[in-house]
């Protein structure tokens, strides 16, 4: 192209003098031309430029955010949570691979008779809490020291990633249930799952996450195990009315019971 | 001020910057940089009258030029490409920051827009430049955000502050004006 903006438009253009129908020809023309590029580009202060290079400089030597750290920030989640919610050892893919392969195993064995069903009921409800577990804590997150230094309220911290790895532990859980051969057993997890994971967090006020997501995996799995020991009739007994019901209490008490805490009613606030 | 610069020959071109920036090679990045930054935040800075929130659109226009130079496809203008990313993260930049200012482009005189540009406005004669003046500036805000800018009614939408509803209204509006003082 042998045609160039002249110079006087080209500054006109840049202080703003020149508008609209001019102005969206020097645009179009300015696409397709080097030339003209860099001479409207060079009535940038140079400084101005070099503040910006230096950002960006430094954004492209950190780390990538995670696809975790993505997803949260496209639905809406502020940049600030979103690094602290993903930063989770338990969103990491690593983790997530491995609680896929535990529960694609449960579902594989669920095809092997009443045995193989309830495998599938204990290990489907206790994937989330031992992910809860995984979410925050001093022996499992690399960002503990800095999570606990920080103002950053913990109680909001661990609220929020505990919603974010049951969201996605129990949607593995869901899909791996779809592989169950039976619909009751297939639905039956959810309300143990949710009991579990609310009773972790209300006992969470006393105990280290950890302890507390050891404690009531152990309270769940030991008298299941114990009664298959026995012989008893544990499937009937897991997806009777009596215990799904049970369930639902429990988790409603665990979830009252949390709301009396002041330090999470701040949080919860802080949140809204 | 200095003769317009030519760009010297045998200089690399932007489609082999961009390969060398999707190889990880940061040079090639600040290559490009300097030679798109500058028009860029002019071009942007039209749109948006915070020099603070086009800076930030830059940054990130650039990060995101690092991070997905392998998608270019390799046709069209680098330039183009480069421009499409400005702009839609100013509109999600503006979409964060509510308050900002924007600056509604008056249409003054008389340039003829590109006959892909006449076409796209279902304009064919007349005096285009005259009657793209006479729209009111709501009406020519939302002619420049879509036809000129490039961007979906939705962005658009985002980007003047308006319903997506009503950059169609007055996108049909504005074309009911042209073609009725063009007939």
């Amino acid at each position: 192209m042998t045609w160039h903006i002249p110079e006087p438009m080209a500054l006109a253009y840049v202080s703003g003098e020149v508008q609209g129908a001019r102005a969206a020809s020097i645009e179009a023309h300015v696409m397709t031309c080097a030339t003209c590029r860099s001479l409207v580009g060079r009535e940038v202060p140079t400084d101005r430029l070099d503040a910006i290079w230096a950002d960006v400089e430094e954004l492209v030597d950190a780390p990538r955010p995670s696809w975790a750290e993505r997803l949260l920030t496209r639905v809406g989640v502020p940049e600030s949570d979103a690094r602290l919610v993903a930063s989770a050892p338990s969103l990491h893919l690593s983790w997530l691979t491995a609680v896929a392969g535990v529960l694609a195993f449960a579902a594989w064995a669920s095809q092997n008779g009443d045995r193989g069903l309830v495998l599938f009921l204990i290990v489907a409800p206790i994937v989330p809490v031992v992910a809860v577990a995984g979410a925050y804590g001093r022996w499992i997150d690399p960002t503990y020291e800095v999570s606990v230094s920080s103002s950053y309220p913990t109680m909001r911290l661990l609220l929020l990633r505990a919603g974010a790895v049951v969201v996605a532990s129990g949607v593995l859980a869901a899909l791996a249930s779809l592989l169950v051969p039976d619909a009751r057993v297939a639905a039956a997890w959810v309300l143990p799952c949710l009991a579990l994971v609310t009773v972790t967090l209300a006992l969470s006020r006393w105990l280290p996450l950890l302890w507390s997501a050891a404690f009531v995996a152990t309270c769940y799995v030991m008298p299941l195990l114990g009664g298959l020991h026995q012989d008893a009739d544990v499937l009937a007994f897991v997806i009777s009315r009596a215990a799904q019901l049970t369930a639902l209490v429990v988790a409603a008490a665990a979830v009252t019971f949390m709301f009396t805490d002041p330090q999470l009613r701040a949080a919860l606030r802080r949140s809204q | 001020m200095s003769p317009v610069p030519d760009v010297p020959a045998g200089v690399v071109d932007d489609a082999a910057l961009l390969r060398q920036v999707s190889d990880g090679n940061r040079q090639a990045l600040e290559l490009l940089y300097r030679r798109h930054a500058g028009w860029l935040l002019i071009r942007l800075g039209r749109r948006c009258a915070d020099p603070g929130v086009v800076d930030e659109v830059i940054q990130d226009t650039f990060v995101a030029v690092w991070r997905s130079a392998s998608k270019y496809s390799g046709q069209g203008e680098v330039a183009a490409w480069i421009w499409g990313i400005g702009v839609r993260r100013l509109v999600d930049a503006v979409r964060r920051v509510p308050a900002t200012q924007l600056v509604a482009d008056p249409i003054e005189q008389n340039l003829e827009l590109s006959a892909e540009e006449r076409v796209l406005l279902g304009v064919q004669y007349g005096d285009l430049a005259g009657a793209l003046d006479r729209l009111s500036p709501e009406l020519r805000a939302v002619v420049q955000s879509t036809v000129l800018d490039g961007l979906t009614t939705a962005e658009a939408g985002r980007l003047l502050g308006i319903p997506q509803g009503t950059v169609k209204t007055r996108m049909k509006r504005a074309r009911e004006q042209l073609r009725e003082e063009l007939a």
